[in-house]
């Protein structure tokens, strides 16, 4: 893949999102981004709480429009989508991961699973099927029928990672998924989303505090004031987290 | 990553999979879960329905019984008929009042299911979010809810109409002796049954359209809003 010219998977042109408040206030949580996402990459947002990286997180998740600009997902302009074509590319493009993992409470883990693929319009024996699959893939072979409340956070979040990847998206949104999990716990499911990455060729985009998540990442995004403050590619970075973790 | 490509194409032509011929099956499916998940709640919500359903069931029921009664003209019973202060002649007939409290009665427990609703939809928000970020149309959110209420409805519906009908047959039998037993109108209460039961489900499913619609504008970006 490495040799291939770099396929664009997302591609964002001067987005701007300002909110309206009262009067005359204007917010600018996005000020003029532009961005380039390539196949199969792992890409990491940073940046302070209140800088628009939630807000740019929801732009490329197709869960925002833009006030100005354009986001193309997979060569599909966003903005154009009506609501119907929104959910099926959130059913398909997308996987999305969160920091409280979301699983469906009332879904076993196996359910959880299935659910996209059903929305999909795969008929339930070939979803459970894939289901079963995945989460042996994820490491929870044995867990199918557990309800989420019986379930550790790690293995909530596995499921989660699972269902992100059940319809085979092209890309998997990740926002803060190792923020309430401990630290080992947190770097499996970073092992977990990179081998995925590379077995499957998706692109993960990930916001994230944690510095164990830059170290793999390829590049990383800093956002600050609602712009892009800089894009570091990870050779320049291993020695900014080496200086940090005192290696 | 052929059937990435594939999907692509579709796009572009326009042709979006069409979600609803399965999605009634599985939205059922999440919302059994749901009910059973949540059974306390529900409880509460259905017991609305079955007080209003179990007041209606045992008027129209009492009626019935005790024009049977009257149409029997036993000397003995037309005496204790005419104690208990009823037109032997004309038997009774529901009067304006009672059907207006009738009215407020359902009416009281509608508002209180569309409060329950509306409380379940913002307890939820979080995961409908989820729903919709999973690829959930708006019709499926709505379905899911219709499918909820009717449930609450139709179960509410059943135990309030049953518990209605053994309040007025043994305050009947107690008044009015084992006649009333031997004698019970099982036509027109079959018919009484039928009217609450249909007014139940009726009443709930309109309760909760309120509370379904807010529940399937509720926009995905919920899902990724933390709060603890």
């Amino acid at each position: 893949m490495s040799d291939d010219v770099k396929q664009i998977v997302l591609r964002a042109v001067g987005v701007k999102r300002y909110y309206y408040g009262e009067g005359d206030t204007v917010t600018k949580a996005l000020d003029g981004v532009t961005l380039d996402v390539f196949r199969g990459e792992y890409l990491s947002i940073m940046g302070p709480s209140g800088s628009g990286k939630s807000t740019l997180f929801n732009m490329i998740g197709g869960i925002d429009c833009p006030t100005e600009g354009m986001v193309f997902i997979d060569e599909i302009d966003v903005a154009q989508l009506d609501s119907y074509e929104l959910a099926w590319m959130r059913c398909f493009k997308i996987g999305y991961i969160f920091q409280s993992y979301n699983i469906l409470p009332t879904l076993s883990a196996l359910e959880n699973i299935t659910l996209p693929m059903l929305f999909a319009g795969m008929s339930p024996g070939d979803a459970r099927d894939k289901a079963a699959e995945i989460l042996k893939l994820v490491g929870l072979g044995d867990r199918l029928f557990h309800r989420p409340y019986e379930l550790s956070g790690g293995q909530q979040q596995r499921v989660a990672v699972a269902r992100a990847i059940a319809n085979d998206p092209v890309i998997i949104l990740a926002d803060e998924p190792t923020a309430n999990l401990d630290t080992k716990t947190g770097a499996d499911i970073i092992d977990l989303l990179n081998r995925l990455r590379r077995e499957r060729n998706i692109t993960v985009i990930s916001a994230t505090h944690d510095m164990k998540m830059l170290d793999v990442s390829d590049r990383i995004l800093w956002i600050r004031d609602g712009k892009v403050d800089r894009l570091e590619e990870r050779k320049d970075l291993k020695i900014t987290v080496g200086g940090i973790s005192g290696h | 990553m052929g059937a990435v490509v594939d999907k692509a194409t579709n796009v572009d032509n326009g042709q979006v999979p069409e979600q609803t011929d399965i999605s009634w099956a599985i939205a059922f499916r999440v919302s059994l879960a749901g009910v059973r998940r949540r059974f306390g709640r529900s409880m509460i919500t259905m017991t609305g329905v079955v007080l209003a359903i179990a007041f209606l069931s045992y008027m129209l029921a009492t009626e019935s019984i005790i024009n049977a009664l009257v149409n029997l003209n036993d000397d003995q019973l037309n005496t204790r008929l005419q104690q208990m202060g009823i037109n032997i002649f004309r038997g009774v007939k529901t009067e304006p009042m009672t059907l207006l409290l009738l009215g407020l009665t359902l009416l009281t427990c509608m508002v209180g299911i569309t409060n329950s609703m509306l409380m379940a939809v913002t307890e939820r928000v979080r995961e409908i979010g989820t729903l919709k970020c999973l690829g959930a149309r708006d019709e499926f959110i709505l379905k899911t809810y219709f499918i909820e209420s009717s449930l609450h409805g139709i179960c509410g519906a059943v135990i309030g109409l049953v518990l209605g009908l053994l309040v007025a047959i043994s305050v009947c039998a107690y008044n009015y002796g084992h006649q009333t037993l031997l004698s019970l109108p099982v036509l027109s209460l079959a018919g009484n049954l039928t009217v609450s039961l249909l007014i139940g489900a009726v009443m709930t499913v309109t309760a909760s359209l309120f509370p379904a619609y807010v529940a399937a504008r509720k926009q995905p970006v919920e899902a990724l809003r933390v709060e603890e």
